[in-house]
């Protein structure tokens, strides 16, 4: 029997990370995540503006609605560090205001999405046949709706609001995750390590959630990141067609769209709000990037 | 070594069958056409009966697509049989529900041909290992700890592994996961779907060791498929030759390999490499594929290929018959 014993031959560096503590992989986790300086940056980014967005009314240089008509349309200056707007009021304030908006729909649309497309997706590919036919077909009726058309629809059964238009977004993402998890467990039951639980006699929810589900946290979370902004720049759709958030309350959408009337006289309007759109999008997608590979066992 | 883990013998008894097959049937349909009617079949497995006694190791050889797998997981019912009877232990387990099935799952285990498939790449060994004792709650926290401990020291892997992923071993070590996996909850039988055709030539001996020590050790009841006959020689005491989702012929070890009767079981045998370079023997070469299971040939399915064929073997289909006790065989001709 000695002849089958096969002796590990680790390197130092590997024999002291089976022994780790729970505080010492914890540690190593953000070792890993952090190994690419871009996605710290991005996380810093994406803290300060959620820290922006929790304490937006305690932050605000000054009150985002009051209006001075006497310094309307602004070009940044030491006094309105982002300029003012058409009525006087002061960019920064606004867009500090307005990142509230953006993370509610953004994370809360994407949240609802992500967890009832997720379950519809592992149930349809895990179980099949009708239940599979009956699941994604539905998806394929709301997947056929034109986005706009949909929410649109939505909104204007439910009322408008930023509630609403959130769960509006929402509904036009859950085919996306159902269909992204089902294509992933469909491949994934169909390997020897799930017959392998079912021979320990495993339950279905355990096959699922423990087996199953793990494998499609990658795509998930990419697909999350790409449909964190485009979520975000929906909400400015609908505040551009006044389905979103109602005037004064300000939203990044809705100040994009107002903006763009005033592109020649004050373009400042328009282009700051854009970079911060685009900061986000892209801090997100490449945090979401480090994150699915620092999850990842293989790398 | 048998101070590491407790000798089992459950059943001793070795005069009763532990399984029984009976005409066990595997079709898998296929669809086709605008309402997805069946329109043909894919015969995996055509009606084949057979039974292992407690203790005993039977080998199930056969070319690729000869249904040696579809067999072995119909027995566990991890893929649902369409017709026959398995009976395991005195119960028939061929209709029991997924719940009355689990008390069963603790004692028929199966071990993988692809150890990289077969063990889950994002789980720690130790939960792949331990998985089977969680589902069961099978002893404290701690109890299953050390199980998970002695289980990969019995298989050859240091205590260390516990906390490693998968792909950081080589495919004799994942197969020894796979084993120790299997292990866990003391089954009485397994099902070793080809355990060792992954494997390099030097691991494979390694691991038919393995598999044979823990035979003896834990009283186990293995059936061991197998393309290659030489591996099977060396460890079962009876062979099943299948072919085509059918038996050929079923002997014990040393009578088939001296005394085979069917042409399929003496081409195979002459498939079998000697490492001896001066040595002249009549080989026996089985000419083209495999038939399609779709239209499996009519009469004798091996007929296609048989250097003895005669016109009625394409008419009546041959059955199992006795050459001498335990020695049977299926062909019209021998």
């Amino acid at each position: 029997m000695d002849d089958a014993l096969i002796d590990f031959n680790f390197d130092v560096e590997e024999q002291e990370d089976i022994f780790l503590t729970r505080k010492e992989r914890i540690r190593r986790f953000f070792k890993r995540l952090f190994r690419n300086k871009l996605v710290l940056f991005s996380l810093i980014i994406l803290i300060i503006l959620v820290f922006l967005a929790i304490f937006a009314p305690w932050i605000v240089p000054e009150d985002p609605y009051r209006s001075v008509l006497q310094r309307r349309l602004q070009a940044p200056s030491w006094e309105n560090l982002f300029g003012t707007d058409q009525q006087g009021r002061d960019m920064v304030s606004r867009v500090i205001m307005g990142s509230r908006v953006a993370l509610y729909v953004g994370f809360l649309s994407v949240g609802i999405g992500l967890s009832i497309g997720g379950l519809l997706g592992l149930i349809s590919g895990y179980f099949g046949k009708m239940l599979d036919t009956i699941i994604m077909r539905t998806m394929d009726v709301i997947m056929s709706f034109p986005w706009l058309l949909l929410v649109i629809t939505v909104v204007s059964i439910l009322g408008t609001g930023i509630t609403n238009a959130m769960l509006a977004i929402s509904i036009t993402l859950i085919p996306q995750y159902a269909r992204l998890v089902r294509s992933v467990v469909v491949s994934v039951r169909e390997q020897d390590f799930v017959q392998g639980a079912e021979a320990l006699g495993a339950s279905h929810l355990r096959i699922i959630f423990i087996h199953i589900a793990p494998h499609t946290a990658a795509h998930v979370i990419i697909l999350s990141t790409i449909n964190l902004g485009k979520a975000i720049l929906a909400e400015a759709g609908l505040g551009y067609l006044g389905l979103g958030v109602q005037p004064p309350t300000p939203s990044w959408g809705m100040m994009i769209s107002s903006g763009q009337n005033y592109l020649l006289v004050n373009p400042y309007l328009s282009i700051i709000l854009g970079i911060a759109v685009m900061l986000v999008v892209i801090s997100l997608n490449i945090f979401g990037d480090g994150l699915r590979d620092a999850l990842d066992p293989k790398l | 070594m048998s101070t590491t883990a407790p000798a089992k013998h459950k059943h001793s008894d070795s005069s009763r069958p532990l399984l029984e097959v009976t005409d066990l049937r595997k079709y898998f349909p296929i669809k086709g056409g605008v309402f997805s009617r069946t329109v043909g079949n894919v015969k995996a497995v055509q009606d084949i009966s057979f039974s292992i006694f407690s203790g005993e190791v039977v080998g199930m050889v056969g070319e690729s697509g000869s249904g040696k797998t579809t067999a072995g997981r119909s027995l566990l019912r991890l893929i649902e049989p369409t017709a026959g009877k398995i009976v395991f232990d005195g119960t028939d387990i061929t209709n029991l529900s997924r719940k009355e099935m689990s008390r069963y799952r603790r004692e028929m285990q199966i071990v993988f041909q692809d150890p990289s498939s077969s063990l889950n790449p994002r789980m720690r060994v130790e939960n792949i290992v331990g998985e089977a004792l969680k589902i069961h709650n099978i002893g404290t926290k701690n109890e299953q700890k050390d199980r998970i401990a002695t289980l990969l020291k019995r298989v050859g892997l240091s205590s260390s592994s516990m906390r490693r992923f998968v792909h950081e071993f080589s495919g004799g070590q994942r197969q020894r996961i796979s084993i120790a996996r299997a292990l866990a909850v003391n089954p009485q039988f397994i099902v070793a779907d080809e355990p060792v055709s992954a494997l390099d030539v030097s691991i494979q001996a390694q691991v038919v060791n393995l598999l044979q020590d823990l035979k003896t050790e834990y009283g186990l009841t293995l059936l061991f498929i197998a393309h290659d006959l030489g591996v099977v020689e060396y460890i079962s005491k009876r062979v099943i030759v299948m072919y085509l989702g059918k038996i050929m012929e079923i002997a014990d070890g040393k009578e088939l390999y001296q005394n085979p009767v069917h042409p399929y079981t003496e081409a195979l045998l002459s498939a079998i490499p000697i490492p001896d370079p001066t040595l002249k023997r009549e080989k026996i070469i089985v000419k083209g594929d495999i038939p399609s299971p779709i239209n499996p040939p009519t009469g004798c399915v091996f007929r296609t290929r048989c250097p003895i064929a005669v016109r009625e073997c394409a008419e009546i289909i041959p059955q199992l018959e006795e050459v001498s006790p335990g020695h049977l065989k299926a062909c019209l001709r021998r």
